[in-house]
């Protein structure tokens, strides 16, 4: 890191509740969006094995200013006074963010940044809030497609040795979706917390519930028409993590014949990375894509 | 809860200044040293608790994050065991200056104990120490963490996950953190019941599981003139689980015997 980078540390928001660090190359360029690096689950702001972190810093040299923050009720920042759920409350808290930067940075020019349910926030966030001009979505929304699907069975065959253990899964899924836990199970399948609290002990700070659910695809290619149609700027990218519903680096546009994207959209895949990016090559390889994409997209 | 950075412009370090409740505060401060890597990121919670019941009973406590890790400058490669004990010191005058207190206390857990113990040794204004879980044998932690790492890794990298076959991995990295040999070397040279300790009057050794690791580290210290009390906490966590990563457990019965070591 450069000696000359700024470090600061703030409490932002209407009620400056939430605690964001703010990291800044020498020279600022005002014409430059600011990213907000928003939370992934319930871990803090330094992200899973301290990516945001990195991230975050590999950004600053590509020259941006970096705001990595705790949603309310995340980390080290309290819930909302207001009770939004857990979709709500983080769009909310966005906007206020935008609001409070907006006003210390003189601009209305924002990325967002996140992995997971962060993905989904910062996703909501644009949709909402025309100030977000692009957003970086790592293991974001993603759609079956039939190349999907062929890929999926090809896979499930190859890793369970025949078409009859295969068919024998596949129908106890089934099974679940119909006595209903198939819901129920979605935040364990895709690396999300179950609730803070153990039994038998006094209540932590509460932490928002949250169950990930994706929006469906028609409201998701409406809501991709709108953003392109802003010049809105936007990397999907997806890890190997993720591969019981992503598995090819063309699947995201082929879900959405019906989106024009023009040259709105980046895609990439990295199959070798697990969806927190443990080995240190994986987060090598996912920072230099994302600052590549900045530096050549603002 | 105040966040700022606090020491070199250079390289500074984030804090978490928790101000007592109360504006009589007690002319008692505490400094709370983090575990390492995925044990700091699980243990955020609960060293935040901590933190606040220590706040709610009109303590200064101060959360910090080393050189190198969590919000502080530095990158993760250049972490060494030297550099932190250093930091700890650097947090304790630290709060000696933002809240006037006199004298301070150490609390760490696992790793962060056994850094707040170093830290502690010789220096004039401490009070007490409390050590939750603390790291006795460095080797011992070493092969825990690897094993926990291949566990994971074995995990994360299924046929239907992943792609083992394109991942690489270097042996300087466990559980997504570098570990370059120097802080290797610093870990396997940690043995904390042959470490010589001076001016280190009060300590508790707050412990999830019954280790006579920890029963071999308080006869040390009691030979060294420190008054050691073990307390035995029922709720017990591994550090190294898939459980703590995903829930960021409180132990809430651990964080008030730690507190109430803390505070007489």
């Amino acid at each position: 890191m450069s000696p000359t980078t700024k470090h600061k540390a703030l409490l932002l928001g209407e009620h400056e509740t939430m605690v964001g660090i703010v990291t800044e190359p020498a020279s600022v360029d005002p014409s430059r969006p600011i990213f907000l690096v928003l939370n992934a689950g319930i871990i803090h702001r330094i992200g899973a094995h301290r990516n945001a972190v990195n991230i975050a810093r590999e950004l600053v040299r590509a020259g941006f200013v970096v705001i990595r923050v705790d949603l309310s009720g995340i980390g080290d920042s309290p819930r909302r006074r207001d009770a939004l759920d857990f979709n709500a409350s983080a769009v909310a808290d966005v906007v206020e963010l935008m609001d409070h930067l907006g006003r210390l940075y003189e601009t209305n020019r924002f990325v967002a940044l996140g992995l997971c349910s962060g993905a989904d926030n910062a996703f909501q966030s644009a949709v909402r809030d025309e100030r977000l001009v692009g957003a970086v979505l790592l293991d974001g929304y993603a759609y079956p497609t039939r190349p999907f699907r062929l890929r999926d069975i090809a896979t499930r065959i190859q890793a369970q040795g025949s078409v009859a253990n295969v068919a024998k899964k596949v129908a106890g899924k089934v099974v679940d979706r119909a006595i209903g836990l198939g819901q129920a199970r979605l935040p364990q399948v895709f690396g999300e917390p179950p609730p803070p609290e153990a039994e038998g002990e006094k209540p932590p700070p509460a932490v928002p519930d949250y169950v990930r659910e994706f929006p469906p695809r028609d409201d998701v290619a409406r809501q991709l028409q709108q953003l392109v149609d802003r010049d809105f700027r936007m990397l999907w990218l997806y890890t190997g993590g993720v591969g019981r519903y992503f598995n090819y680096e063309g699947q995201f546009r082929d879900s959405f014949p019906d989106v024009d994207f023009r040259d709105a959209l980046d895609v990439v895949h990295v199959p070798e990375s697990n969806h927190t990016a443990t080995p240190l090559a994986s987060q090598r390889r996912i920072r230099g894509a994302i600052a590549d994409w900045a530096r050549r997209r603002f | 809860m105040n966040p700022f950075f606090f020491g070199s412009s250079e390289d500074p370090l984030f804090g978490a200044y928790h101000p007592p409740g109360d504006q009589r505060g007690k002319n008692r401060g505490v400094v709370i040293c983090n575990p390492f890597g995925d044990e700091a990121i699980k243990a955020h919670r609960a060293l935040r608790q901590l933190a606040m019941t220590l706040a709610e009973a009109r303590v200064h406590a101060l959360r910090f994050d080393y050189y190198g890790t969590g919000d502080s400058s530095g990158d993760g490669e250049e972490g060494r065991l030297a550099r932190w004990c250093d930091d700890i010191g650097d947090a304790a005058d630290e709060l000696r200056d933002t809240s006037g207190v006199a004298k301070v206390s150490f609390a760490g857990l696992r790793l962060g104990a056994s850094l707040a113990l170093r830290a502690a040794s010789g220096r004039r204004d401490l009070d007490r120490v409390a050590l939750w879980d603390p790291v006795v044998d460095g080797r011992a932690y070493l092969a825990d963490l690897q094993r926990f790492h291949e566990a994971y890794l074995e995990a994360e990298f299924t046929p239907l996950g992943p792609h083992i076959e394109t991942a690489e991995f270097t042996p300087h990295e466990l559980m997504g953190f570098p570990v370059p040999p120097e802080l290797r070397a610093e870990l396997e040279a940690l043995d904390l019941t042959t470490e010589e300790v001076t001016k280190v009057r009060r300590v508790t050794i707050v412990a999830s599981t019954k280790d006579p690791r920890y029963d071999a580290l308080a006869a040390h210290l009691s030979e060294q003139g420190a008054d050691v009390t073990i307390e035995h906490v029922p709720v017990g966590v591994n550090w190294n689980s898939d459980e703590t990563m995903e829930s960021s457990l409180v132990p809430t019965e651990a964080i008030d015997a730690i507190a109430g070591s803390l505070i007489p």
